[in-house]
């Protein structure tokens, strides 16, 4: 008995047995008349159109009648699902009727045009999102540091006095270690600079003197010395310049706000008890959104 | 105003298969990001996937990107359109349009409660509100596209799984001027064909665009199989259709690397990087064949095709990518964020949720970090970066930003690879990744390879080149050959290049670069050269080993590697093929 109460071929039977007595019990078609269902002339319209959508054509008669038999199918076990509540807490169904709704939120959140003056304003509120970068002219010589292994601090002093003798007219591919990178850079912005050579370069880069050579400043491929001879400082665009990403994210704003008062319209209508856990039960009354 | 153009191309690095909770996997799985997440994460801004969890940043942002949701079940809103909808006859219309956003809230409020009621007004009906979920997917798109600094295009997934066979495509559009209204899904039909025939409908009105299928490791050798749809042999029409319609191949991703597999490729030392040896069923179903999964055994078997006159079906470029649900793409080994949202945590990724079956904790503990996609573009624009594509200059990474140029060409010498302007040599005297090398002088190919490491992944272990060739009997071959490595080292005596080492210090989760070269170059001559047989080569660039993601969260909650998991991975990167096809 032990071994057959195991087996899952006897626990499918059992849940099949279940399923089939809590069908009996809810369906009103069980035992009296048959149910409808009425394919209407609209939603064979709209399975027509569906399947045009797709391939241009509209579906021939066999392919049609497919559509039709299909929906048929989904229809009963659409049904049959609802009477057996399987709709309900079913995450799945919950989350995407509440995407559909928030979809629909989204759809009555007027998208109009923003003045110039609200989006001067929404720019000068918000500079992080639309600074223009700094930018750095400068040259750099690589050193390996698996090639000079200890000598390394040595070897670079050394360069670094040569480079700085030779002055702009030195042939940099002569000096320091071979790497595939450019020697010159010119007016490239900061966040180039981090994807070449890494953030800790970068930032160091922003401390270093014009027009000498410094270093050693390390990167993710070893050390480098560099030059710096220009750098633009970050600075916050006007509004013709970036016009277009500040109405992109004052559209968005706008929307997120707009989302938000119409949840808030919502749960109006609603009173939200929330029973807190513990042996009293108590009890927290919220009329607003928690 | 864009920077000019770079005849000798620029690389860019990307994504373009992103879900986001349009996906109806993504946002079952509890996610709540929009495309404007997705864009907003690979421009480098912070995100969340579920509205509270933990925040999700790129370190290094990306040069471009692509939402492509699943199109299943995206036309569901479309409802609207159908008169028997209660949504159809909603009185909006006045509303809608007025300024005052509260105004219209306030109005839908009412419509809605009404609606609910019972009560409708079917004299009025609002088309203003009827759309579809791909409207939005593209206006995303359209809205954070920069060119010459962010490219995006408007995508989607064809999601075909027969008996959860993985036969899934992402369509990547060029443009957004000329887009279908509802975009193909596998309810249409599951058959690649089909598929095929949709886009060819689409270019007849206009659209420019091209397919990319993935996670042929988890088709159980249903991607690459030799017959058609209906069971028939593969013909020459077919094998046009499917290379017009694939250039590419997602070669790693989430799920998986699937460039080859061990027993497929036994003399491999590196055939079993992150395989995910699985199908889409939900109950880590194993795969029964692995010939037909694998992107080396396609490649081999469209030159068999080609040989008998059937064309080749399988001549694919190479990209990676990402398969992210979470609209971040995650390709970053060191800030892996995981596939679903419960992934987003480390103990949760790396022990699973509780009470899930063990061989599920398994199958997320194996996926891989996000591939990344590496494109060689004259622009950061959305038509020099498909039109890259399209020929296949392109390349693909299990996730760092590894920059490798591949050339083929009859006299390259290994002078050229020593000049600073060694692309123009490149460009000018031979083809690039993803061509056919052409008017051969019964000379061995040469190539010119190159790379240089992720200034923040690890350094770069060797250079590879990977032959195939299929000889006059019809005997398929492959081989391995190590073009150029750090260090001194030498091949032993079986011809192998001993290992690079390993700094890797599990307890840390950490590692040195003190191993390794920071970059590679060389021109490499293929000493066993048959004029008379056709065969292809690509370049696989190996770093030295580091930490796998999972070695690094142990390290950071203090508990040790669960079992069946690598400690060290040796990422890397993989090069289109460049092919020689034989006069005869």
């Amino acid at each position: 008995m032990q071994k057959l109460l195991r087996e899952p071929l006897l626990h499918f039977l059992l849940l099949g047995a279940a399923i089939f007595v809590a069908y009996s019990f809810v369906s009103k078609g069980g035992s009296g008349e048959p149910e409808q269902i009425v394919i209407t002339q609209g939603q064979i319209v709209n399975l027509a159109v569906g399947f045009a959508k797709t391939w241009d054509r509209p579906p021939t008669a066999e392919e049609l009648a497919g559509l039709i038999r299909d929906r048929v199918r989904e229809e009963v076990y659409y049904r049959e699902a609802l009477a057996l509540d399987l709709h309900k807490d079913d995450t799945i169904i919950r989350r995407r009727l509440r995407q559909k709704m928030e979809f629909v939120s989204d759809d009555i959140a007027v998208q109009r045009e923003p003045t110039d003056a609200e989006l001067t304003a929404y720019l000068q509120a918000h500079p992080d999102k639309f600074r223009v970068e700094p930018r750095f002219t400068f040259r750099q010589v690589y050193l390996n540091p698996q090639k000079h292994g200890s000598n390394l601090a040595h070897d670079a002093a050394q360069l670094l006095v040569q480079l700085n003798q030779a002055g702009d007219q030195a042939d940099l591919s002569a000096m320091g270690d071979a790497l595939m990178l450019e020697p010159a850079f010119d007016a490239v912005p900061t966040s180039k600079v981090e994807k070449q050579f890494g953030e800790t370069f970068a930032t160091k880069l922003g401390g270093l003197q014009l027009g000498q050579w410094q270093g050693p400043v390390e990167s993710g491929y070893g050390v480098h010395l560099v030059k710096v001879s220009a750098r633009t400082e970050g600075s916050l665009p006007a509004l013709a310049k970036v016009r277009g990403a500040v109405r992109r994210e004052w559209n968005n704003a706008r929307q997120l706000e707009a989302n938000e008062k119409f949840y808030q319209q919502l749960l109006k209508r609603y009173t939200v008890t929330i029973e807190q856990p513990g042996p009293t039960a108590q009890v927290k009354k919220l009329g607003q959104a928690p | 105003m864009l920077p000019p153009p770079n005849p000798e191309r620029n690389v860019y690095f990307g994504a373009v298969h992103v879900h986001t909770s349009y996906s109806f996997d993504a946002f079952t799985n509890g996610t709540k990001t929009t495309p404007a997440d997705a864009y907003a994460w690979a421009q480098g801004k912070a995100i969340t996937s579920s509205g509270t969890g933990p925040e999700l940043k790129i370190v290094t942002p990306l040069d471009f990107y692509a939402v492509a949701d699943h199109a299943e079940y995206m036309g569901v809103f479309n409802q609207m359109a159908n008169p028997d909808s209660p949504l159809s006859k909603l009185p909006l219309a006045k509303r809608v349009t007025s300024t005052d956003g509260n105004t219209a809230m306030q109005a839908f409020g009412e419509v809605l409660r009404d609606v609910s009621a019972g009560k409708r007004d079917p004299a009025l009906s609002d088309p203003a509100i009827s759309r579809s979920v791909w409207a939005e997917i593209v206006k995303a798109a359209d809205a954070n596209y920069q060119p010459g600094k962010f490219t995006t295009f408007a995508a989607f997934e064809w999601t075909s799984n027969p008996d959860k066979r993985n036969l899934h495509r992402v369509v990547v559009f060029r443009d957004t001027a000329k887009l279908p209204d509802l975009v193909m899904s596998s309810f249409d039909s599951d058959k690649p064909e089909d598929l095929w025939k949709w886009m060819d409908l689409q270019r007849s009105k206009g659209s420019t665009l091209l397919a990319i299928p993935h996670n042929g490791n988890a088709s159980d050798g249903r991607m690459f199989e030799l017959v058609k749809a209906d069971g028939k042999p593969i013909d020459a029409a077919y094998s046009r259709t499917r290379a017009m319609n694939e250039p590419l191949y997602e070669i790693s991703q989430i799920k998986g690397t699937s460039e080859t597999f061990p027993t497929l490729s036994p003399k491999d030392e590196f055939a079993g990087f992150e395989q995910w040896d699985y199908t889409l069923s939900a109950d880590a179903e194993r795969p029964t064949r692995h010939r037909g999964s694998f992107a080396r055994q396609a490649l081999l078997d469209g030159l068999s095709l080609q040989m008998q006159e059937k064309g080749n079906p399988f001549k694919y470029g190479f990209i990676g990518d990402t398969d992210t649900h979470n609209a971040a793409a995650s390709n970053e080994e060191f800030n892996y964020t995981g596939k679903f949202v419960s992934e987003n945590d480390a103990k949760l990724r790396l022990n699973g949720l509780k009470g899930q079956p063990p061989a599920q904790v398994q199958q997320i503990r194996e996926f891989s970090s996000g591939g990344l996609a590496g494109v060689w573009a004259k622009e950061n624009t959305r038509e020099a970066i498909f039109d890259a594509m399209m020929r296949k200059e392109t390349f693909g990474t299990s996730g760092p930003m590894i920059k490798v140029r591949f050339f083929g060409g009859w006299d390259f010498n290994a002078a050229d690879v020593k000049r600073p302007d060694f692309v123009k040599a490149g460009y000018g005297r031979g083809v690039s990744m993803g061509s056919d090398l052409k008017s051969a002088t019964g000379k061995a190919p040469s190539f010119i390879v190159t790379a240089i490491k992720d200034p923040r992944s690890g350094n770069l272990d060797r250079i590879q080149i990977i032959k195939g060739w299929v000889d006059a009997k019809g005997k398929q071959h492959e081989k391995i050959y190590d073009a150029v490595w750090s260090g001194d080292r030498k091949p032993g005596k079986d011809g192998m290049l001993p290992p690079v080492g390993n700094t890797v210090d599990i307890a840390k989760g950490d590692y040195t670069n003190s191993i390794g070269a920071p970059d590679l170059a060389t021109v490499w001559t293929d000493p066993d050269f048959d004029p008379s047989v056709s065969a292809f080569y690509y370049s696989r660039v190996i770093e030295i080993p580091t930490p796998r993601w999972s070695t690094r969260d142990a390290a950071r909650l203090g508990v040790p590697i669960p079992k069946g998991l690598p400690a060290a991975i040796q990422e890397r990167a993989w090069t289109s093929p460049i092919w020689y096809r034989s006069g005869k």
